[in-house]
This record gives structure tokens, C-alpha cells and sequence, in this order.
């Protein structure tokens, strides 16, 4: 029973030893908050959020109630439902919709290789994704530009090289 | 006596992380409202699967259109009438999903306990416990201090900054239920900043189900099925 009880202390003074090792080191690092920080934290504002989705009410109670109706539907039955909604879907909590890719092959790549054709393939399968859109086509114009490039500098290779067989 | 007690101890201990760690499968329906910057809205509805040992997503989406999307590892692939349309890249692995949080019991914190992100400081405000996030020394990402607040020791809600200190995310988690033990916030409000604009996001979660038995083949979605 005595040896229990001295060995269930030593745990504990152990456990308590750890315990203030961390605590201190965690003293030791403390970042202090800024008066900002803390305001932005107590008065956030969620009414903000909730008045910026005014203008889609109805179609947000519509679909509570009518679960099976697509966009395509409700552009048939009553399209002022559909007004400034966009017909593309986004994920929830990620950051996918932006990072759409056609064929898993990066945009840039596709406007680079295949020019505007890339570009064009591009925009009609990501659903006309304009940020992938604008890599293909930065794609295109670095590709055209390397193009250019490579081109004056083959052909001033070559005139000096003519200019200097001549001489 | 001394060694019942103990044991009665141990084994209500290991019940608590049993009850947490038995919790594994996430099933609600969900709707995703968005207002960009421009003024047009996003709005997407469907049901959200999650299995935490398999470990994808699977978003069975009803508007727009009918899709289902598979999140594995870093890629989301989308299916229309059960032919894959496309792969997309997302930097956001499903096992750092809010989904996995869930279910691990480590919403509170926003799963930065085990981010490489410490502990700055802790302060009571009203009747928020703000706890300041600071990024690891070196860090050259875009993100900077991240602050959480809990409130009654549920998520209340986590600013993001960026490395230069300007805020530029705002979320608010309101609406909590408990299912079998796992505590969800069933509306999370978002405002993104990009300079003077601002981006809005609600998200909701209704009919949540926890450990749902079945449905193996919508938890764990066969990409090269199809």
C-alpha cells in the first residue's frame, strides 16, 4: 500500500514538473493582442452577411420546398428567380471552383501548347471559368511572345552569320 | 480497492476518446449561398458525404444542375450522368476538411492544435475565450495570425490574417446541434476581403447524420468506377 502511494506521487510531481516546463514556455511566448484584433473579434457583425443575400430569398425558399428543380428548370418556369445567380456550381468550404482544370492538364499549358485553340478548349470546359481562361490565354501570349523571340534572334544569327560567309 | 477505482478511472477516460474516435461517417444536406465581389451570386445545393477512413468528400449536388463531386486527396473530380466531366485541383486535402474536424472533435480549435501554428496569447472578452494563432517562425506563406474565439467552448468564430496583418477572412459559427455526441455548427457565415471588396458565403447544414449505415458506395465513390 506504501510503495502505491510513493509511486503514484512520484508520477505526479512528474506530471506536475511537465506541466509547469510548458506553462513557463508558454509565458515566455505570449504575442499580445491588439485593440483591433479583440474589436474585430467582439463586434463582428453577422447582419451584414445575412442583407447581402436579400435579393435571393425567394429563390432560396423555392428550392426548400422543391428540391428537385435545376437551374435549367427554373429558367423554363420563372427565370426572375434566376436574376444576377450564376448557372455554375461552387463547392462548398473549398477552393476548387477557381482551380478547375480541363482534363487535370493546368490552363497555362493548354494556351502555351495549343495557342488559342487551347484557350478555347479551355474556356468551354471549365464552364467558362474566366480566371482559368485568363492563364491559358497568358499561356498563349508566353508562348507567342518566346516564339517571337526565338524567331528575331534565329533570324539575326542567321544574317550575321550570311553577312560574315560574304566577307 | 485503490486498483478498482483506477481501472473504473482508465475506463472512463478511454470511453470519452472512444465515444470521439467512434464517430467516423458525416451525411447532411447542404446549401452554399455566395455573393462575389461583382455582385452576382452562387448558390448550390445538394447533400455532403464524408467518410473519415476513407477519407474523400462526395458532394451529390441537386443546383444548378445534378453532379456529384469526389474530393481525393488534392483533386475533385465531377460527374454528370455518371461520366466524369472533369479534374479539378484543390488545395484543401479532405482530412483538413471542416467535415474531419467534425467528426474528430477538433472544430473548437479549428484544427490548429495540430497545425504547425502555436499559441500566442488567450484572452477573455465578454464571453469569448480569444485564443491568438501565430504562424511558424520562417513562415513564408500568405497567411499571418489567425484568431479564434469560442464561446462556451464551441467555435464561435476565426479571423484570418494575412503575413502583412491585414484581415482578410471573417468566419462566424452559429446554429450548433449535437448528433450522437458530435457537436455541429450547422451555419457558418464567411466574408472574404480582397482590398476594398468583399466576398459573402453562408453555408448551411441541415438533416446531419453521424455513423450512417450503408450507403458504402457514396462514402467511399469509386472514381474509376465510372
Amino acid at each position: 500500500m506504501k510503495k502505491f502511494l510513493f509511486k503514484s506521487l512520484s508520477v505526479s510531481l512528474a506530471l506536475l514538473l511537465l506541466t509547469m516546463q510548458s506553462f513557463a514556455f508558454n509565458l515566455k511566448s505570449t504575442v499580445d493582442f491588439t485593440s483591433t484584433e479583440i474589436q474585430a473579434t467582439t463586434d463582428f457583425n453577422d447582419s451584414e452577411i445575412y442583407e447581402a443575400f436579400a435579393d435571393i430569398s425567394t429563390l432560396d425558399q423555392y428550392l426548400q420546398t422543391n428540391e428537385d428543380k435545376t437551374y435549367s428548370d427554373l429558367e423554363l418556369e420563372d427565370s426572375s428567380m434566376l436574376a444576377g445567380v450564376s448557372s455554375t456550381t461552387t463547392l462548398p468550404l473549398s477552393s476548387s471552383q477557381s482551380d478547375e482544370l480541363a482534363l487535370g492538364i493546368p490552363s497555362f499549358l493548354w494556351g502555351c501548347v495549343f495557342g488559342i485553340i487551347g484557350v478555347v478548349v479551355v474556356y468551354l470546359m471549365t464552364d467558362e471559368n474566366k480566371e482559368q481562361t485568363k492563364k491559358a490565354v497568358y499561356g498563349c501570349v508566353a508562348s507567342t511572345v518566346v516564339g517571337i523571340v526565338f524567331y528575331v534572334v534565329v533570324i539575326a544569327a542567321a544574317t550575321t552569320t550570311a553577312a560574315a560567309a560574304t566577307y | 480497492m485503490y486498483h478498482t477505482i483506477l481501472v473504473l478511472f482508465f475506463a472512463f477516460i478511454c470511453g470519452f476518446s472512444a465515444q470521439a474516435q467512434d464517430s467516423f461517417r458525416f451525411k447532411a444536406d447542404i446549401t452554399t449561398k455566395i455573393k462575389n465581389t461583382d455582385g452576382t451570386f452562387q448558390y448550390t445545393k445538394g447533400s455532403a458525404y464524408y467518410d473519415r477512413n476513407a477519407k474523400k468528400i462526395i458532394y451529390n449536388i441537386t443546383f444548378p444542375q445534378k453532379e456529384i463531386y469526389v474530393s481525393i486527396d488534392t483533386l475533385v473530380y465531377k460527374y454528370v450522368n455518371n461520366k466524369q466531366e472533369s479534374v479539378m485541383g484543390n488545395p484543401l486535402k479532405p482530412e483538413f476538411s471542416i467535415y474531419h474536424f467534425i467528426l474528430n472533435n477538433d472544430i473548437s480549435d479549428f484544427g490548429l492544435k495540430k497545425s504547425s501554428f502555436s499559441v500566442g496569447n488567450v484572452e477573455k472578452a465578454d464571453d469569448l475565450v480569444i485564443t491568438k494563432w501565430i504562424p511558424p517562425a520562417g513562415n513564408n506563406s500568405f497567411f499571418g495570425n489567425i484568431i479564434v474565439s469560442t464561446k462556451s467552448k464551441r467555435l464561435n468564430s476565426v479571423l484570418i490574417y494575412n503575413a502583412e496583418g491585414v484581415l482578410v477572412n471573417r468566419q462566424i459559427y452559429k446554429k450548433y446541434i449535437s448528433v450522437k455526441g458530435v457537436e455541429i455548427p450547422t451555419e457558418i457565415l464567411t466574408i472574404t476581403y480582397f482590398g476594398e471588396v468583399k466576398k459573402y458565403q453562408i453555408v448551411e447544414f441541415r438533416n446531419v447524420v453521424i455513423n450512417e449505415a450503408g450507403n458504402d458506395s457514396m462514402y467511399n465513390f469509386n472514381v474509376s468506377k465510372i
